[in-house]
This record gives structure tokens, sequence and C-alpha cells, in this order.
């Protein structure tokens, strides 16, 4: 077996292995995830030094399906089955009085097979296959509690939305496949300079739906009607994580005018998510409007043109962001919420959940010597050395400040105010989970180095002072605001508007959906009148035949008054016979009135008519004929 | 050697005969021939799958001589166009049998038609000869009235009566463009190979041929603006008249769209293809919102057929217009995979929605609620044919309609905003789930039955292929690429 | 002279039959009359077998034993047989049950005169014999509708064949010959030829009810017993149409006629269906079809002469015709008059229903059955002499008559009780014998493109 398998199939069996049993769900995918895990590290050893393992499977004729693993992917494969391991591990103490668990664990494994093929597919149809399928895992995982309308909401809008945005990675790999002849993407990127903006552009669309970049943000803060290990997982390292990673990928591909497309959608991004954490009232939606802000960050590092940045800012935010999703399930066990009016406190009774919350907090804020602070400095370099730098650095700056304080406000909700809770069972899974990540949240920074050789890809002089002072004041000033000022001061007369989102006009609701549906109301009225018109047809059939009859019958009647006719004269002529004319008229007026009485008796005057009629035909026949003849001489 | 597409094609027909001649059969007894013969149509089906096709023209092919003076031969075969529809329908039609099998009212003449009905679609798409072709054509739909009208449900002798007259309106034209074919072959002959290896008409004579079949086959599809009769016949039809339908029958249209328009008048076609193409757009979008308005389950999946034959259309016209053997290959691949997968998608659907239907007796979608936990089995089944339907990757959907795309894009680029289709049916789909599957679950429906073995044995042989086809295409495809890369036009 | 008779034993055997069948009558036995009847036919059929594939003329040209006149021995020979079982049910017992068989023999050999004309006096000769023959028949049941379904038959008869005779008159005075194959080009005499042709276009066309020739056709078939109605929708009327195409083979397209036969196929294929459409009656509803039906034979005549397939398709659909409709009609007989009659038939005699369902199906021409294959191979010959529009109507036609011939099948899946009629056993042996050959016409049709 080839190795490059050794991600995923581990996954994908214990995915069908716990559908098939109904039993033993956590332990299969625990097991299954591990392994993965084991196999993406193995992977990760073997391609250090640049080589790529590769595998060919049958797929379309002509395109088949190729698992590449190279350093980048293998590294993001590692990434993925680290986050996802740990956040199983965790899921275990939080699923524990769940029912129903067969299906979240079959679903998570599934979720997580699905990102790695994603991770390591090599060509296009592949990682459209995969990128599409987690769109399909996230859908059944947010809508877990199916039956909580809110959920079956969530799921349907998440799903409806990304998917819609992958219509644009549709079309860039067909333009993609088009111009390059093949579907291997090694080969794409290597010409990747003849790929059309049109592409990038489209590429651009289909990391916006999945990483929720502004407008289409909504579905993510709404996906947190789901399972918090869901949470976790989607945010970090699979469905969110898949468009940054796409665009990652794809960066040698991208022409100017569409790198400059990504970095404006993420400093746009970055912002308005980050004002919209800042008002919410809810943690995980908080955690929610964070990430885009966040993958904001990472857009901004691309169209800055230098993606490594954007990578490990990814796989830094991969840690942080699971470690606060996963404390934060923790606070809504204790209790039963994750409003900040509920949770106010619960930071005193909940220690070790809170001091990874709270380290994960400061490392997203960018305090050093913690990942974030190592990841979000690249991002701010990158920001200074690219084209657009008047544009991108104030986004980038904005976004940090903004992520310290929404964070330092966290921290004070959740800290400040009474202890008390109640007991929550399963925690020493769930603290187990949240340590597993935040250790690498805190301390993967000092990896970024070696990193950085290893994929030997162009990193921006990370060591510019310039960039060190503005991050660190950055994250400082927003630190001290958030913990300091109210929001509703902070923010002002937006702040109303923020908490509904940043919602313009109604939304997308409002300039798709709404349209959308009208549309198919104008359909289905259409569907009326083809049907209609069909029975129309039909009608007007049936009408021209009783419209034929009704003649008959008008024939039918002048007839009769034919036949009266010959009584009356019949009866005159009697009289005649009467008053002495001759016996020839006599004869003739005994035969007229037996063919009168005939008609009014047997209503047979028709056959007159009708020998008329033909009679008629036979002239006019004639006529034609003779036309007819002549026209032909 | 047997005779084996013979056998395939005339086993249901024997079964149907065996069963109309047996004095007072038992309902078991009817249903128990018709199984056996089903399946082994099956059987022979597999049998002519493992012996293939090669790469030019039909292979298999079995010749008999009917009436020389006129050149009609009774001549089958097949190639890598119609041996997968041929093994849908075996494949179909056995399940549908299967979920028949309850019925009690009077089974007779039901399984008889059914079975009728199995030999004129394998005869629709292994006829080699012009006549037998249409013999056939015609068959299929006088059996589908009858079944509507014998076993429908409400209002359904109108429907059916539309149907019938529609697809009538639109079969006839076909028989002049058959009889144009016959009487512009220099040796005159309804030899359908002669036809394709030498396109006989040339010219306005070609483009009125086109002309001609293409309004048949727009009806059969169905396309915008000859549509209207699907959502009134499937409303009014029996759950197995709907799978067969919509699994089978319109397959007829998009056969004939392949095998007669695009083989027969390849020149017309390069001509009109783009006005085709444009059809094809249409009527993809315009059903996919069709499909999105719809409260009733039954009309949403049946205007979701509109949507995906719109996207074979596209596929055919995709491959007519170009130029480049490999992108006409990609299109009709992805075109005739296109028929194959909905024809297990949609079959799978239309059993979902009947067996909702004959337990709650209603269709409407506000009706429901949380059937997913009131039955779970029925639920996920019809999730996992709901997203293979909306073209999820891994499903049997999303090879046909990438390669569709693909090939589109390669031709004619601004077609490909078909891929719209794609989003709106997703959103239709979601909403159905939605309102149906998820959500509190309703006190009326909470004694409502899981399914019985019988509707798992109906429903799970579709959905196992729909997935197979969807994870490894190459086991159709490899059959389906055979003949279209080597298709000369 | 002996070889012209042995030719001609067919007809002879016939008319030994019709014979026969009156002496047997006189005797007093009825039954043996039938039985006289039934195997002379049957004799007679045997013998025409043996003739296939001659192709001559006897009597100096006048009269010809070709393809066709062969085929009309073949035809109407076993639909005279079917007549006489429907009969049987309708004079059994009766007084001169013997006649009937012996009169619906002499029709039958009028139509065979008829098919085989090869003389303007065979026309007249044929005309006269079925003519005479089918009044006595209708008139037979001596009800007021049967007398004066009799009387409009005979006026317009008498008009009718007065106006052919009249007309023939021109063509003997033109030709100076009765022979139809001396009939001068019309480039030479074109307003004699003219007026020969339609005065014979009246006269076939009453017989064959062509519109607008056709206005006796519904109240003789409503009058007369159903299965005279039955055997005049069928024997005289596919006698007329064969005895035109005879005419019509000598006449060079040139010179327009096909366009009158073209405009007489819409008149009557149009007309017919569109009555049909508005009948309650289901013996009117048959009569206007049977009145449509004889249009599309036209488009097989108009082809004669410079189609290959304009014989053989009108050959075919003839007897694909004669199957259909004599079951259609017989079926008819065991249910009722009226569309009423046949509400819940499918359910309640599901095999008759099946046998309905078929007829009316075939008639309307859907494969496989005898009747598509008959019209297919007609719009063929139209298409094949650039008559592609009339085909085209003829198919738009055919979709009218679907609706006609729903108007049946439609009630009969409807619930409800039809009111059997008590069948006789022959009745069954009728419906089987057409069932099976409206099945095999369409698979066998090989046998009949000669």
């Amino acid at each position: 077996m080839n190795a490059v398998l050794l991600p995923i199939l581990p996954p994908l069996i214990a995915a069908l292995a716990v559908l098939v049993l109904r039993r033993g769900g956590a332990a299969l995918v625990l097991a299954g995830a591990t392994l993965s895990l084991a196999g993406s590290l193995w992977l990760l050893t073997g391609v250090v030094d640049g080589q790529a393992e590769t595998l060919l499977l049958p797929g379309l004729p002509d395109m088949p399906l190729r698992l590449v693993a190279g350093p980048m992917t293998a590294l993001l494969s590692a990434a993925v089955a680290t986050v996802a391991t740990f956040v199983l591990i965790y899921a275990v103490g939080y699923m524990k009085r769940e029912t129903g668990q067969a299906r979240f664990y079959a679903m998570m494994s599934l979720f997580l097979a699905a990102m790695q093929a994603l991770v390591l597919a090599g060509d296009w149809v592949l990682l459209l296959a995969a990128w599409e399928l987690i769109g399909l895992c996230s859908y059944l995982l947010i809508g877990f509690w199916f039956q909580r309308p809110e959920a079956a909401n969530a799921a349907s809008r998440a799903f409806l939305y990304t998917r819609s945005a992958d219509l644009g990675l549709y079309v860039a790999i067909f333009i993609l496949i088009g111009s390059v002849g093949t579907s291997e993407i090694a080969v794409s990127l290597e010409t990747g300079d003849s790929a059309s903006t049109a592409a990038g552009l489209l590429l651009l669309l289909a990391a916006m739906g999945k990483s929720a970049q502004v407008p289409l943000q909504d579905w993510l803060m709404r996906a947190m009607a789901g399972p918090t290990p869901v949470s976790a997982l989607l945010h970090s390292a699979t469905l969110v994580a898949a468009g940054a990673i796409l665009l990652i990928r794809s960066a040698p591909l991208l022409t100017p005018e569409a790198l400059l497309a990504v970095g404006l959608v993420g400093g746009v991004t970055t912002v308005a998510a980050g004002v919209i954490a800042l008002a919410e009232r809810d943690l995980k939606r908080m955690l929610a409007a964070s990430t885009a802000s966040q993958y904001g960050l990472m857009l901004i590092a691309v169209g800055a043109g230098v993606p490594m940045a954007a990578l490990l800012h990814l796989l830094a935010h991969a840690a942080i962001k699971s470690t606060l999703f996963l404390a934060a399930g923790d606070f809504q066990h204790a209790r039963e919420g994750t409003g900040f009016d509920q949770l106010k406190g619960v930071g005193r009774a909940r220690p070790w959940a809170f001091a990874g919350f709270a380290l994960a907090a400061l490392a997203l804020a960018g305090i050093p010597p913690l990942s974030g602070f190592f990841s979000k400095d690249a991002v701010i370099a990158a920001a200074l050395s690219g084209q657009g730098a008047a544009w991108l650095v104030p986004f980038a700056l904005a976004g940090t400040l903004l992520t310290g304080a929404y964070m330092a406000r966290a921290l004070r909700l959740l800290w400040q105010g009474s202890g008390e809770t109640r007991a929550v069972a399963g925690t020493g899974w769930m603290r187990a989970g949240i340590w597993g990540l935040a250790i690498p949240a805190a301390v993967l920074g000092l990896a970024f180095g070696p990193l950085e050789t290893m994929l030997d890809l162009p990193a921006p002089e990370t060591a510019g002072v310039v960039a060190i002072v503005l991050g660190l004041v950055a994250a400082l000033a927003g630190l001290a605001l958030g913990w300091l000022v109210p929001v509703q001061r902070l923010l002002g007369p937006a702040h109303p508007w923020a908490e509904s989102g940043l919602v313009v006009a109604g939304g997308l609701t409002a300039w798709v959906g709404r349209p959308a549906m009208a549309v198919a109301r104008g359909c289905d009225r259409l569907e009326d009148h083809f049907y209609a018109a069909a029975l129309g047809v039909g009608h007007a059939a049936l009408t021209i035949a009783r419209g034929g009859q009704r003649l008959e019958q008008r024939l039918y009647l002048a007839v009769l008054g034919v036949g009266r006719a010959n009584l009356v004269v019949g009866r005159w002529v009697r009289g005649g016979d009467e008053r002495g004319i001759d016996g020839l008229i006599f004869a003739l007026v005994a035969g007229v009135r037996a063919l009168g009485g005939r008609a009014r008796t047997l209503q047979s005057g028709m056959i007159h008519h009708s020998l008329a009629i033909s009679a008629v035909a036979t002239a006019a026949l004639f006529v034609v004929t003779l036309f007819s003849a002549s026209l032909s001489f | 050697m047997l005779p084996l597409v013979s056998l395939t094609l005339f086993l249901p027909l024997v079964g149907a005969v065996l069963i109309l001649c047996l004095p007072k059969p038992t309902a078991r007894t009817v249903h128990g021939i018709a199984i056996t013969s089903a399946a082994l149509t099956l059987v022979g089906a597999l049998a002519m799958w493992l012996q293939g096709v090669s790469s030019e023209g039909f292979s298999q092919v079995e010749e008999l001589e009917w009436m020389p003076a006129i050149g009609a031969a009774y001549r089958v075969g097949v190639d890598g166009i119609s041996l997968p529809l041929v093994l849908l329908s075996a494949v179909l039609f056995l399940v549908s049998l299967i979920y028949a099998s309850s019925l009690r009212d009077r089974p007779r003449a039901y399984v008889a038609l059914i079975l009728l009905l199995e030999t004129a679609a394998i005869g629709t798409f292994t006829a080699l000869d012009g006549i037998l072709f249409y013999v056939f054509f015609e068959v299929s739909l006088v059996s589908m009235y009858f079944m509507i009208a014998g076993w429908g449900h409400e209002e359904r002798q109108r429907a059916a009566l539309m149907f019938f007259i529609y697809t009538l309106l639109g079969s006839l034209p076909l028989l002049l463009a058959i009889l144009g074919l016959y009487l512009g072959s220099p040796d005159p002959t309804f030899d359908m190979r002669a036809w394709i290896a030498n396109p006989p008409l040339e010219g306005a004579a070609a483009m009125w041929a086109l002309i001609a079949m293409l309004i048949t086959f727009a009806v059969k599809i169905p396309a915008i603006p000859l549509h209207t009769w699907l959502p009134a016949a499937h409303v009014q039809a029996p759950t197995v008249g709907s799978v067969i339908l919509a699994g089978i029958m319109l397959k007829f249209g998009t056969y004939g769209l392949v095998r007669f328009a695009l083989q027969m008048t390849p020149d017309a076609f390069r001509e009109a293809g783009i006005v085709v193409l444009f059809f094809g757009v249409v009527s993809a979008i315009y059903g996919a919102f069709a499909a999105l308005a719809q409260t009733d389950l039954k009309r949403l999946v049946a205007y979701t057929s509109v949507n995906h034959m719109g996207y074979v259309i596209v596929g055919v016209a995709a491959a007519a217009l170009t130029l480049d053997p490999a992108v006409r290959a990609t299109a009709l691949d992805g075109a005739v995979l296109q028929m194959f997968s909905h024809g297990l998608v949609t079959g799978a659907l239309f059993f979902l929605v009947g067996m909702i239907q004959e337990r709650a007796r209603t269709r409407e979608m506000g009706e429901f609620g949380g059937l997913l936990k009131t039955v779970p089995l029925l639920g996920w089944f019809f999730v996992l044919a709901a997203f293979a339907s909306l073209g999820l990757p891994g499903l049997a959907h999303f090879p046909a309609e990438f390669q569709i795309f693909l090939a589109t894009l390669g031709t004619t680029p601004i077609a490909v905003i078909v891929i719209l289709g794609i989003a709106i049916i997703a959103g239709t789909f979601l909403k159905a789930l939605r309102e149906t599957f998820m959500g509190e679950p309703r006190d009326r429906w909470s004694e409502m039955p899981d399914l019985s073995p019988r509707e798992i044995l109906a429903v799970a042989p579709l959905l196992v292929l729909t997935v197979a086809t969807g994870v490894a295409p190459s086991w159709v495809l490899d059959v389906i690429h055979r003949t279209t890369s080597a298709l000369v036009l | 002279m002996g070889r012209d008779l042995a030719l001609l034993a067919p007809e002879i055997a016939v008319l030994l039959t019709a014979v026969g069948a009156l002496i047997a009558e006189m005797l007093r036995r009825p039954r043996i009359s039938l039985v006289v009847a039934v195997i002379g036919l049957v004799v007679a059929t045997g013998m025409t077998l043996r003739l296939v594939g001659t192709d001559t003329t006897i009597f100096g040209g006048s009269f010809r034993i070709d393809t066709l006149s062969i085929w009309a021995k073949l035809i109407l020979l076993p639909a005279t047989v079917l007549s006489m079982l429907l009969a049987r049910a309708d004079v059994r017992g009766s007084a001169r049950e013997g006649t009937v068989y012996s009169l619906l023999i002499f029709s039958t050999l009028g139509a065979l005169v008829l098919a085989g004309a090869g003389d303007t006096m065979f026309l007249v000769l044929g005309t006269l014999l079925t003519g005479l023959a089918t009044f006595a028949l209708v008139a037979y049941p001596d009800t007021d509708p049967a007398t004066e379904a009799a009387m409009k038959f005979f006026v317009f008869a008498s008009v009718t064949t007065a106006i052919m005779i009249f007309g023939l008159s021109y063509w003997f005075g033109a030709s100076g010959s009765t022979l139809i194959a001396d009939l001068p080009g019309m480039d030479t005499m074109p307003l004699a030829v003219i007026l020969g042709f339609v005065a014979v276009v009246v006269g076939l066309g009453y017989k064959a009810s062509l519109v607008p020739f056709h206005f006796w056709a519904p109240d003789a078939y409503e009058g007369a017993p159903l299965s005279i109605a039955a055997y005049l929708s069928v024997v005289p009327k596919i006698g007329a149409l064969f005895a035109l195409t005879q005419v019509v083979r000598y006449l060079p397209p040139e010179t327009g006629w096909t366009a009158v036969m073209a405009g007489l196929a819409v008149l009557s294929m149009t007309y017919g269906y569109l009555a049909a459409l508005v009948q309650d009656n289901v013996i009117r509803l048959l009569a206007y079809s049977s009145i449509a039906q004889s249009g599309y034979f036209l488009l097989g005549i108009l082809a004669v002469g410079s189609s290959e397939l304009a014989l053989p398709s009108i050959i075919l659909f003839a007897a694909a015709y004669a199957a259909m409709n004599l079951g259609a009609f017989a079926i008819a007989a065991t249910t009722g008059r009226t569309l009423n009659d046949f509400d819940g038939l499918g359910r309640t005699r599901p095999m008759l229903g099946i046998a309905m369902v078929i007829f009316l199906l075939s008639l309307v021409g859907i494969p496989p059955l005898a009747g598509f294959v008959g019209k297919f191979m007609l719009f063929a010959a139209a298409i094949d002499v650039q008559f592609t529009w009339l085909a085209v109507v003829a198919i738009i036609n055919s979709v009218l008559s679907l609706a006609v011939y729903l108007r049946i099948i439609v009630p009969m899946y409807r619930s409800g009780e039809s009111a059997s009629v008590a069948t006789d056993p022959w009745h069954g042996v009728v419906v089987i014998t057409a069932f099976a050959a409206t099945l095999i016409i369409g698979l066998a049709a090989q046998f009949f493109l000669v």
C-alpha cells in the first residue's frame, strides 16, 4: 500500500465500521484518527527532503485521481490529523450524554478522511470532490441536532453558502484543465502563468465561501448550532481552513489583479468580522466571527504574495482556535449555554479550561512568545513587503488590534462574576483535548524556522523590526482596549449594527435568497400557464369538432324545413286537385307528399341535402381536376 | 453462441405472456414469475456487460430477416452508449417489481404491463433498425399510459391523457424523420448502422429531419417548453410508474438525441447546436427554479429531472458543436453517464417519495417534519439520494456533471452558466430536507413504520450503485468511453 | 378461355358458394347454408393461394389477375367468413337466414369484381352487384331505422352510380374502348378524361365512403344489424378502393389527379375524425372512423405508379384495416351501442378489454400492431412521391384519432358495470381471429410486400 493512503484510509474505514457496527464509535474513530496522524507524520518524515510520494487511482477518462504528498501537503495533513485527534479525545467527554453517537463519530471520522484527501489531492477533480465532501460532512455535523430548527437552518445555510461559492471552484478548474490540458495540480502550477485572472477570481470566490469571507460570512456564526467539537474541527483544520489552503496552494497561479482582489477581500473581512466579534453576545459566535477575521489575515498574506505567511498563520490558528472552542465547549457544559451573560465568571470555576482558553487567547492576540506572535508578525511583514501595502498594512493592523480587543473582552467577561457552576461529566477527556492543543498553540512558533526551510517557500524578512513593533503595539493596544473599555463605548453608534452582523440591506437573504425564490415562484406560475396552454390545444380540437357537429345539426334542421315545405306544397296541390286538376299532377303530388311525410316521421329528409352536397362536390371536383390538369400543362 | 441480446430483450415479454396465460394464478405466483423473469433479464444484461463492447461501431449484433423488401430487419446490438442504459433498465425494472410485489389490486395486468415496458425499454436501447426502434419506443408509451390510467392516483385519467397525447404528438415527427432517413438512403434501408456510417440526408432535408427528431426527443426528455406533461404524469402515476418513467423513459429522449440527432444528422446538428445548447441551458435552470418553488415532494423530484436532463442536452449539444474529438468524448461520456446516474438516483428518490406517500397519504412538505427521527432509515436513504441528486462528489451525478460542464466550457464558455443549476438544486433539496426530515417530529406521524425489508430491497441496490458509480465511475465510464472516444461525426 | 376460367376459379367458387347457400336455404337448412358458405369461401381462398405471384389479365384484358385482385380475395374472403359468423347471432332463427349468407357472398363477389376490374364495365358490374346485395342486407331487420337507412343508401347509390356510368360513357367515347388500360393520356383528350375520372371518383368514393360522398354511411351502419355494419365498413369499401387503385394505375401523375386524391384524403381523414370526436354512439363513432380510415388509403393510391411502396402499402393497410375494424365491431356487438355501455369493460371482462384496446390502438396506428405497419407504409409511399405535407396532415390526424379512440378506452377502465350482452361463441372466434391477425400482420408484413 502506498504511504499516501495512510492518513486517509484509517479514518475512512473507521467511519464505515462505526456506521455498520453502530457501537464502539469513540474507540474506533480515535484509533482511526491516531493512525491517520501517525501516517501523516510518517509521510512528513519521508518527504522532508522534497521527495514527493504519488499515487494514481482510476478516475475519469484521461483524468486519473492523484494523491501527492509533498512537504507542504504532508505538513498540512499532519496538522489536520493532530487537531482532529485531540478534538476527538475531547469529544469523548463532551458527547457523553448525547444520543446518536455512532452518527456523530462516523461523520467526524469521514470529515477527517475527506479533509486529508483534500490536503493530499494531487489533481483538481479529487480536490473538488474532497472539497464538496467536507461540505457534506459539515452539513451533517452542524445539523447533528436536527430536531432543533435552528440547527437544521444553520446546516442548510452553511451548505448552501459554501456550495454556491463552490461553483467558482468548478469553473476555475474547468478553465485550468482547459488551458493546461490535464487535471494535475502540479502541472497547472508550473504552467500557471497562463491561467487567467478569471480563474483566480473564481478560486477566490470558492475560498470566500468556505473561509467565510465577507460577504459570505454569515453562515459561519449560525453554524454554532452544532456540537462544539464540530465547531472546533470546522474552524481550525477542516472546512474553513480549506478555503485558505486552496489559495495558499494555488497562489502561484494568481495574477497580480487576482492577488489584489484576494488581499482586499481578506482585508475587509478581517476588519468587518473583527468588529462583529467584538460586538457578539455569545462566546461561540464570537469565536466564529474571529475565525473569519483570522482567515482574512491569511488572505492578506496570500494577496501580498507571501503564501508562506498565510500557511504559518493557518497552522498557528488551527491550534489556537481549536483550543478556544474546546474550552468554550467546556464552559458550555458547565452553564448550559454559551451566551456571555450565562458564562459570567465561569473561568473561576473551570480553571484548567480557562487557563487553556487564556493561553490561546493571548496567542491569538499575538503576544510573544506564543505561536500567534510569530505568525501574525509574518502576516504583517508580508503586507509590508507586497504590492498594495498601502491598503493591506492598515487592514492587517486593524485586524490585529481588533483581535486583541475581542479576546480581552472575552477574557474579562469569563473571569468577572461568580464562579458557581454545576458538575460536568467527562471533564478528564475534555481537559486532555484542550491541553493537547493548547501546548502546540503556545509553542508552535518555535517550529516556524525549520518549517520555512523545509518548505523552501519564499518568506518575508520576519526579522523586520517594523513588523514586530507594529504588530506588538496593535496587539497590546487591542488587549488594553478590550479589557478596559466596554464594547458599547468602543464601537459607539455602530454597536447595534455590529451586533446584527454588519448586515447590509438585509444581507444575502435579501440580495440572493429572496430574488431566487421569487424567480422560482415565477417559474411555478409559468408552469400553470404551460399546462393550461397544453390543455387548451385539446379543448380547441374538441371545440372545432363540436362546431362541425352543430353545422350538421343546422343542415339537418334546414332539411327538416324543406320537408315541411313539401308538405305545405302537397296540401296546396291537393286543394288544387280537389278543384279538378289532372291526374298526372295528382301522381306527382302523391310522390311529393309521401316524401314529405317521410321527412316528418322518419326524419330522413337529410338525403336530399346530402345528395345535393355530393352533387356540388362532384361539380367542384370536376373544376378542381380541370384546374389542376390545366395547371400541369 | 447464445443470442444474448435477444434473450435479454424478450425474457420479460415471455414472463408477461406466461402470467397472462396462467389460469387464475395467485398474486404470489404472479409476482414470483415477474421477479424471476426480471432477475433473469438482469443476469442477461450482466452477461452482456461482461461481453463488453468494442471501440468501433456496435457489438453483440444479432440480425434476423423481417421485411427484406423494404430493407427492414430485426437488428439488435449494443455499444458503449446503449449498454449502460440496458443495464440500468434491467436493474430498475427488477427493483420496481420487487417493490410492486405487495400489490393486490389486479396484480396480473400490472406486472404484465411492467414486464412489457421492460422489453420495450431494452428494445429501444438495443434496436439497430429504424422501424424496430420506433416500435419499441411507442410500445413503452402505451404500456405507461395504461399503468397510469389503471393504477395511478387522483385525477389520473386527465394526466395520463395529456401524457399520452403529448408524447404521441412528440413521437410522430420521429416517424417522419425515420421515413426521411429511409427514403434518403442511397440503397433504402432501415439499418441504423448504415444511417450512422453514412448519414443519408444533407442540407435542408437533414435540417428538417433534425427538427422533427428534436421535437420528438424534446418532448420525451423533456425540455422546456415541451415538458408540461411530466409533472402532471408524475403526480398521478403510481410509484413504480414514476420510477420507470423518470428512470428509464426520459432516457429514450436523450438516447435518441445521441443516437439519432447527433449520429445521423451530425452536420445539421452542428449548425443547430447552439440553439439546442440554449434550450438545454434554459431547461436546466428553469427546471431547477421550478423545483425550488414546489411544496409537493413528488413534483419537486419531477422538476429536478427536468434540470438533470437539461444537463444531458447541454452535453450532447457541446459534443455536436466541438471539433475536438477529446472534448467531444468528454461531453458524451458525461451525457451518457448522466443518463445512467439519473436513472439510479431519481429512481431511488421516487421510490422514497412513494413510500412516504403510502404511509402518510400526502406529499406536501409542510405536513411533515422530523421524519429523520420518526423513520430514520427512510430519512437517511432520502438524504443520501438527495445529495446524490444535487451532484455531490462520491455519488453518481458528480462525475457526469463534471464532465458535461468541463466540455461545455471547452466549447461554448458562456453556456457554463448552466452550472448555476447546481446551486439552485442544492437549495431545493436542502429546503426539502429541512422541512420534511429535520425539525421537531410531529405527533401525527409518530406511528409511521420504517422501511420494510421489501422496501429496503427495492431502494438499497440503487443507492449502492449510486455510491459505486460516484466513487469509482470508471466501471461504467470505461464502457462508455470506449465508444465515445472512437466516435466519428 | 380454359386458362381464363382456371384463373377465375376462385371467383367461380365464390359464385357457386352463394348459389349453394341459397339452395340450402331453400331446403330450410340455414345451418347447412352457413356451413356451405364457410366451406365454399375457405376453398375459394385456398384456390387463390395457388395463384399468388400471377400477374396477367383475362377476357381480353378486361379482368386482371394481379397482386391487387389476388390480395383482395385473400383479404375479403376471410373477412366475409368472419362477417357471416358475426351475422349468425343477429339472424339466427329468423326467416331467410340463409339468404343473408348468400347475399353477403354476392356482395363480396361484387367487391372482388371491382378489385380486379380492368374494364370500365366491370366497375359498373361490381358496383351494382355489391350495391344491390347490401341494400337488402341493410333493410333486413325490417325496422324503421333499417328501412330508412336502406332507402337513403339506395337513393344515394342510384345517383352516384348513375353519375359514374354517365362519366364512363365519356371515357368510352374518348378512347373507343372500355378497357381501362386503353385510356388515352390526358394530353390528348383532357376534358372527356377528366369527366370520366370525376365520375369514377364519385361512384367509387360513395362505396368507399370518402368525404363528401359519405353521408349514407353513419345512418346505414346505425340502422343495419351490427354484423352488416361491420361487413359494410370492410368488404365493399376495400373492393372500391382497390378498384380506384386499378383505375389510377394508368393515369400519369403529372396530370394533377394526385392533388385531387390528396384533397379528398385530407377531407376524409379530418372530417371523419372530427365528427367521430363528438359521437356518443359507438357505431356512429366507428362509422366516422372508418370514413377517416378510407382517407388513409388515398395516401397509397396517389402514389400508385410512381412509388414501389404504393401497392404494398395499400394491400397491407387493407389487411390490417379488415382485421382491426372487424374486431372492433365484433366487440361492440357484444357490448353495446353507446359509450356508457363500455364503462368498466376492461375491469369486468379483462380479456375482451385488452382485445378492444389492441384494436383501437391499431386503428390509431400504434406499433407494432397491424395498423401501424400499414400506416407507416402509406406515409412512406406519400413521402416518396413528394407528398410530405400530406403525410404530416395524416400524422396530425392520427393524433386526433387517438382522442377519438380514447373516448372508448377511457370509460373501459373506469369503475362501473358494463352492460354485458350474452355473447355468441362465434363472436369469440371472430374476436380471437381478428386479434391474432392484428398482432401478426405487423410482424409478418414481409408477406404482403410483394
